[in-house]
This record gives C-alpha cells, sequence and structure tokens, in this order.
C-alpha cells in the first residue's frame, strides 16, 4: 500500500518536476529571443516614474521584440552603482549618467556613440546648448532627456504689505531680505549655503558678476572681482536664512516655502508645481519671475541649471535596441508625457515639445501659464556649472562651453568648497575675506591635484559644438 | 583490495573527517566573506587606484604616510569617538531603563514590548527622514514642542547647526537602537531569579540597591556583548550618520566610514580609502579586545 503511495507520488513529482523544466526552458528561450536593455534611472517622482513605466508598456508593445528592464535608484547610489556595475564587468545599458562620471566615463571608452540619434532627429530641433558633446572628439556620448532651471519665486503678499518693489537685483533682494525677515516666523530667503543647495543657488550671483570657477582652457577664474563680488553679496543675503538651512536637503526649500516660511526662493520648476498642488493658499500669493541677482540688475543674462542626459554603455548587448528606446522615450509624444509627469520642473530640450507642453490641459498649465513659461525661457539662457567650464569670459561675454569641469567631485562633490565658505562665514563667523581666500586656495589645490594625477589638455578652442555655430 | 593502515583507520575513526567536513562550509564561508575582502583592503592600500577606471600604481606606504599626517584624518577620528561614545552610552542607560520598565507588571506589556521594537524595524532611511521632519527648523515639531509649547527655550534650537548637530545624529541613533538593547536586556533580565531581589528586600535593601548589587551585575555580561557588538557597529556606521547631514555642515558629522567615501568617490582614490579603512580595522580590533578584557572580569566577578 505505502509502495503504492509512493510510487504515485514520484510519478506526481516527476510529472510536475518535467512541466516545470519544460516552463524554464520555454520561458528562457523567450527570454533569449527578446532583446533585453537595462534601463537605469534616478528618477523618483511617483508621476515621473508611472509615466516612465507607461511608456515601456507602449514601446514593448511596438517593439515586440525589445524588452526593457526598468531599474530605479536613488541619486545618491546613482553613481556608486554605475562604477561598480563597471568594475565587475556588468553590462550597462541605458543609464542616467552623473555629471562628474561624464569626463571619466568617456575617456575610458565605457559609452557608445549616440550622435545617429541626434542625425536622425535633426539637431536643429534642439534648444542650442543642450546636448553635451564632448569638445575633445566632437562626438555626443550622452542623450539629453530634458533640461532644468532656476527661477526666482516670491511673496507678493508679503512684498505689497511691505511696500517693497519687485526683487529684481540684488539691492531689492537684500532690502527685502532684511526688512521681511523675522516677521510672523517668516524668513527673508532661502538662499542657503547647504552643502548641494549653496552652489546652486550661488552660481547665478557669480555668473551674473561675470566670475565663474575656472576658464574652459582649466585655469582658475575664482579669484576674479566678479566671483570676489558675488561672495559678498551671497553672504550678506545669507544672514537672513531660516536658521538651520545649512543643512537643508533638495527638498527642503520647497518644504520652506510651501510652509509659508520664507519670503524669496531661487529654485527650478519643482517648487511652483508642489506649491500649486500642496499648497494652492501659498501659491495664489506668489510671483515667479526672472533671476536677476547682479547689483542694479545689470549682468549678463544667467541662470543656474542642468541638462539630465542618458547615456548607454558601451558593452551593452544590445545597442540598437537601446537606442532606439532611448530616442523614444525622449522625442515626440512620450517626452510630452515624461514632462507632464512635474510639469516645468522638467523642461523638454525637443524645441516642439516645449510648445506642445504650453498647449496641454493640464490644471498646473492652465492655472501657471506665465510661471511654466518664464521656466522654459530660461532654459535657453541657463548655464550648469560642472558641464559647462568657463563659459563666462571676464569680460562678461557668455557662451556655453560644453568643456566639463573633470575635477568637479573634487571641488563641489559632498562637501563643495562654495557651501563650505558660506558655512564658515555664516556658523563661525569666519571673515568673508579670509573665507574667500582660502576657498579661491581650495579651488586652485584641487585642480592642481587632479591634472597632476591625471593630466589634463585643453579642448580646441576653435571648437564650436554643433547646433551652436 | 586497499589495505588501510591501524594509524590511518585510527585518524578516520577519531571524527577527525566528520569535524573537518562540518568546519569547511563555515570556514569557506569566512575565508571568501571576511578574509579576502580583508586581504584584498590591505592589498588596495598600497597601491593608487583611480576608482572610476580601477588603473593601478604601486605606492607602498605613501598612503599611510598620507593619512597620518592628514588632520582631516585625525579630526575623522575624533569625531568617530564623540559619536561612538555619544551613541552608544545614551542607547546602554536608556536601553536598561526601557528594559526595567518591560520588566514590570505593567498593563498591556505585551502590545508595549512590540511596540518598543517598531524603530529597530524601521529603515534607516525612513527613519532619518522622520527625525529629519521632526527637526526642522521651519516645519518640524521638536522646535514647537520646546519653544511653543513647553516654553523651555526662547529661541529655536538649530539642531543641524556644527554644535547641535551630532546631538541631533545621536538622538536619532537612541530612536532606531533602542530596542536592540531594551530587549536583550529584558530577556536577561527575565532570568534573575526572583527569590534575590525577595532575600535582598527582607534584608532592607532599597530599590537602588537591589539594581547596584544584584540587577546591575545579573545583566552585565549581556551589556558587555552589547557594547562590544554596538561599538563596532558604530564605530562602522555610515547611513545613520551620513544621511541626516550628509557629512556637514562643516565636515561636523564626516566620521571615518564618511570620509572613507569621500576619498573614495570625491577624490577617486580606491587605494587611500583603503589605507584608511584597514586602519580603521586596527582601531576596532583593539577597541574590542579591550572589550573582551573588561567582559572576562565582568564574568569573573559573576562568578
Amino acid at each position: 500500500m505505502l509502495d503504492w503511495r509512493f510510487k504515485k507520488f514520484r510519478q506526481k513529482a516527476s510529472a510536475m518536476s518535467l512541466a516545470a523544466v519544460l516552463a524554464l526552458i520555454s520561458g528562457a528561450s523567450s527570454a533569449q529571443d527578446k532583446k533585453i536593455v537595462p534601463f537605469l534611472t534616478a528618477e523618483s517622482s511617483p508621476e515621473s516614474v508611472q509615466a516612465i513605466l507607461e511608456l515601456i508598456a507602449d514601446f514593448e508593445e511596438q517593439n515586440p521584440d525589445i524588452g526593457i528592464e526598468l531599474q530605479l535608484t536613488s541619486n545618491d547610489n546613482r553613481g556608486l552603482r554605475i562604477i561598480n556595475s563597471v568594475s565587475v564587468g556588468d553590462e550597462l545599458g541605458i543609464f542616467e549618467i552623473e555629471r562628474r562620471l561624464v569626463p571619466d566615463f568617456t575617456r575610458a571608452g565605457y559609452l557608445l556613440q549616440l550622435d545617429s540619434i541626434v542625425d536622425e532627429i535633426g539637431i536643429e530641433k534642439f534648444i542650442p546648448g543642450s546636448l553635451l558633446y564632448w569638445p575633445w572628439d566632437g562626438h555626443l556620448y550622452q542623450f539629453t532627456s530634458d533640461l532644468s532651471a532656476g527661477t526666482l519665486y516670491w511673496r507678493k503678499d508679503l512684498f505689497e504689505a511691505a511696500g517693497l518693489a519687485e526683487p529684481d537685483s540684488f539691492e531689492r533682494l537684500l532690502e527685502a531680505s532684511e526688512r521681511l525677515h523675522g516677521k510672523d516666523g517668516v524668513s527673508g530667503n532661502a538662499f542657503e549655503a547647504s552643502n548641494k543647495g549653496g552652489v546652486q543657488r550661488f552660481v547665478s550671483f557669480m555668473w551674473q558678476n561675470c566670475g565663474d570657477f575656472y576658464t574652459k582652457e582649466g585655469e582658475l577664474a575664482f579669484d576674479r572681482d566678479g566671483t570676489r563680488q558675488a561672495v559678498e553679496d551671497y553672504a550678506a543675503l545669507n544672514k537672513y536664512n531660516p536658521s538651520g538651512s545649512h543643512s537643508w536637503g533638495s527638498l527642503d526649500p520647497v518644504n520652506a516655502f510651501a510652509a509659508g516660511r520664507v519670503a524669496m526662493a531661487l529654485f527650478p520648476g519643482r517648487l511652483g508645481f508642489q506649491i500649486a498642488k500642496n499648497a494652492p493658499d501659498i501659491a495664489k500669493v506668489t510671483g515667479n519671475r526672472e533671476v536677476r541677482v547682479a547689483r542694479g540688475g545689470k549682468g549678463p543674462r544667467i541662470v543656474y541649471g542642468a541638462v539630465t542626459s542618458y547615456a548607454i554603455g558601451s558593452t551593452v548587448r544590445h545597442p540598437d535596441a537601446a537606442k532606439k528606446f532611448l530616442k523614444y522615450l525622449f522625442t515626440g509624444e512620450p517626452l510630452l508625457k515624461y514632462a507632464m509627469g512635474v510639469p516645468g520642473h522638467i523642461a523638454p530640450a525637443i524645441k516642439e515639445v516645449q510648445a506642445q507642453m504650453l498647449e496641454q490641459d493640464d490644471p498646473y498649465i492652465t492655472g501657471y501659464r506665465d510661471w511654466v513659461e518664464t521656466i522654459l525661457e530660461a532654459t535657453t539662457y541657463f548655464n550648469a556649472e560642472a558641464q559647462n567650464m568657463g563659459s563666462v569670459k571676464e569680460n562678461c561675454e557668455y557662451k556655453k562651453s560644453l568643456v566639463p569641469m573633470p575635477w568637479s567631485a573634487r571641488v563641489m562633490g559632498q562637501s563643495p568648497v562654495v557651501s563650505t565658505m558660506f558655512q564658515r562665514i555664516a556658523l563661525k563667523d569666519v571673515p568673508v575675506a579670509e573665507a574667500y581666500a582660502d576657498a579661491v586656495e581650495e579651488h586652485r589645490a584641487q585642480m592642481e591635484a587632479w591634472k597632476a594625477e591625471n593630466g589634463w589638455e585643453a579642448p580646441d578652442p576653435n571648437w564650436t559644438p554643433p547646433g551652436m555655430e | 583490495m586497499a589495505m588501510v593502515g591501524p594509524k590511518r583507520r585510527k585518524w578516520r575513526n577519531s571524527g577527525t573527517v566528520f569535524g573537518l567536513a562540518m568546519v569547511t562550509p563555515a570556514l569557506m564561508v569566512l575565508v571568501f566573506v571576511l578574509l579576502y575582502p580583508a586581504f584584498v583592503a590591505l592589498q588596495s592600500s598600497f597601491y593608487r587606484i583611480v576608482t572610476v577606471t580601477r588603473k593601478e600604481t604601486f605606492v607602498g606606504l605613501h598612503n599611510y604616510a598620507t593619512l597620518l599626517s592628514d588632520p582631516n584624518f585625525w579630526e575623522s577620528f575624533q569625531r568617530s569617538l564623540i559619536w561612538s561614545v555619544g551613541a552608544i552610552s545614551t542607547q546602554v542607560v536608556v536601553g536598561i531603563a526601557v528594559a526595567l520598565v518591560l520588566h514590570k507588571s505593567i498593563g498591556g506589556r505585551s502590545f508595549v514590548r512590540g511596540l518598543v521594537l517598531f524603530p529597530y524595524l524601521v529603515p534607516a532611511i525612513v527613519a532619518v527622514l522622520i527625525w529629519r521632519w521632526i527637526f526642522s527648523d521651519t516645519v518640524g515639531v521638536a522646535n514647537w514642542f520646546l519653544v511653543d509649547f513647553l516654553g523651555v527655550s526662547e529661541q529655536p534650537i538649530p539642531w543641524f547647526d556644527p554644535g547641535w548637530v551630532m546631538v541631533s545624529v545621536i538622538i536619532m541613533s537612541l530612536w532606531k537602537y533602542l530596542p536592540y538593547w531594551a530587549l536583550f536586556v529584558l530577556a536577561r533580565l527575565q532570568t534573575l531569579p526572583p527569590d534575590l531581589i525577595d532575600a535582598a528586600k527582607i534584608d532592607g535593601a532599597n530599590a537602588w540597591q537591589r539594581f547596584r548589587h544584584i540587577t546591575l551585575p545579573w545583566i552585565m555580561p549581556v551589556v558587555i556583548v552589547l557594547l562590544v557588538l554596538r561599538s563596532i557597529w558604530a564605530f562602522n556606521e555610515f547611513d545613520m550618520v551620513y544621511l541626516p547631514a550628509g557629512g556637514g555642515p562643516l565636515f561636523e558629522t564626516t566620521t571615518i566610514p564618511v570620509y572613507i567615501r569621500r576619498i573614495a568617490f570625491e577624490f577617486g582614490d580606491i587605494g587611500h580609502a583603503a589605507a584608511v579603512a584597514v586602519v580603521m580595522l586596527v582601531l576596532v580590533a583593539l577597541l574590542t579586545n579591550f572589550y573582551f578584557w573588561v567582559y572576562r572580569r565582568a564574568e569573573r566577578r559573576l562568578g
């Protein structure tokens, strides 16, 4: 009896095992038929992730032979994960590339050339300067998904009540900060000196005062008069921040503004989108304008911003499939859908899609169209410190250089030299001149140390980036 | 047919083969998971290794010479000590206190014991986000509670400014790891024979004397073990120190692990980072030896 039962059990078990093996084999063969492309992104907003998931599903339906394997990571972990993948020889598919990794990765030959994608679309369709060509060989190794640019948000109600004029110059920013600071728990401004935010807020002051960190030839520019002026001005405004802003995370200025605790903030489009959604009463009394922060509102028209871009690892198993998806995701209708995840914060790099964005029947676009227009316009003149080294000349001439700052991780890593300088001034009462002098030397020392270790050759000075002729 | 000599047979029957077979898996894990990475770290510390490209150049003892003369290393070491001592001392005191409360026959004890475990189950990133919000200078409840509700402070406390930031991080760590202490100490307390306490009561010992002369010596071996483990973890702790303030402001939360990350991923030198890690390993080994010396003394005193 027992023997009979055991035999039956054995037969059933064998049948199930066989079925499982067959299922595995068929699954493996269908997976083998599909070209699987890993896609790593640090996109974190639920709206954008949802948009990406839907777009992947659409793409896979249109291209049944291609499968996209979405991998989500955090901004902090992104670089580490990419470096680890390279170290262990893992396949790097499409990935959002961190700015500081671009020079080393491109030089080491880890990235696939992506010129063909732009050739198919037409370079004239892109916002000039939004495609980051590699100045040393003129090829494209990272494809721009979107742009972001800072604008100034200010509390119109508080300004009007205090009889203050619109903040369109350093003097007006300072006056408003002084007069509004401390009233009803409101701080004058959110131009803070936190590790990350300090650099992002300060650079607009520096560039509009005709200063810069380095020249595009790789020489120090931080010792220019314009930079010194910007340091003095920013330090003066820094006195009117919320007290703990030196340790703020990237979204703390948004939270502070939404909670009605600051009178002014310089931030990309996310701030406007968030307050419209979560703090409509604050949004109603908020103004948004172009950032003008030099004395007398003079100086070149530049604001801080960033290019978010994706690269494809040169070890990718299906390069054509990867390029096809990259082109699909960040052009036309899909790009529009992606950008509408956080409208205004994600600004498409393609002019036509920017125009389509403004025509969308979306509550934020219709309710705050002027804000979105201001932000989109700013994407035509924004600058990014680590992506465009030496774009501002001493004579105030501004042209994006597209020369990445190879030592950016050293001077703008977790504790950027600029932020440390402002923290010393604000928290340790170090005189501005002394903190600035130390920062100048630190910028010089780090640049020289990097050059000594890695070697430096400036790109051809006559090279003009495609699309910017 | 092969002949097996008496010596070999004896060796085979002695259980040595079986013993070796049993030990081999653990030994392999030890070799591949612990010893090999430690060896790689030691080997890397004699090279300059570019983080991104892995290009290696032999530099001998240069990394060690650099770090020993580097003020940033010593400042980070000092902060590691402050952090470790601060975190562990608060955890041991509050942990024992909570365990004593949980040991009492109070209503809803099981529920409270379950609740106490909650912070330990929360991932570090979530714990930090919660506490960043609590300590936020603009929207946080901590300052509202101290300034507006209790009125014990006239000005909001700048929780993330230098001078306060390490205190904030230690409080966050206390919240996160308190359950760990409370549960282990509670487990030990439950093995304390009630006769001892009863006898002490009959002899007229007050609550403090009973705690000082009976309870504390009884829980001491567990406390020492926890001290050893938590000290090693605290010294190596990265997430609970790094996440609240990213090593700042002004490097005030840059402990040695955070400093190692900075060297490896900002300065792009894995070799130098490995040298710091090796020095840290030596320091932790010394610390552990010290603890075990104290542990043996405590065991001897307990008889």
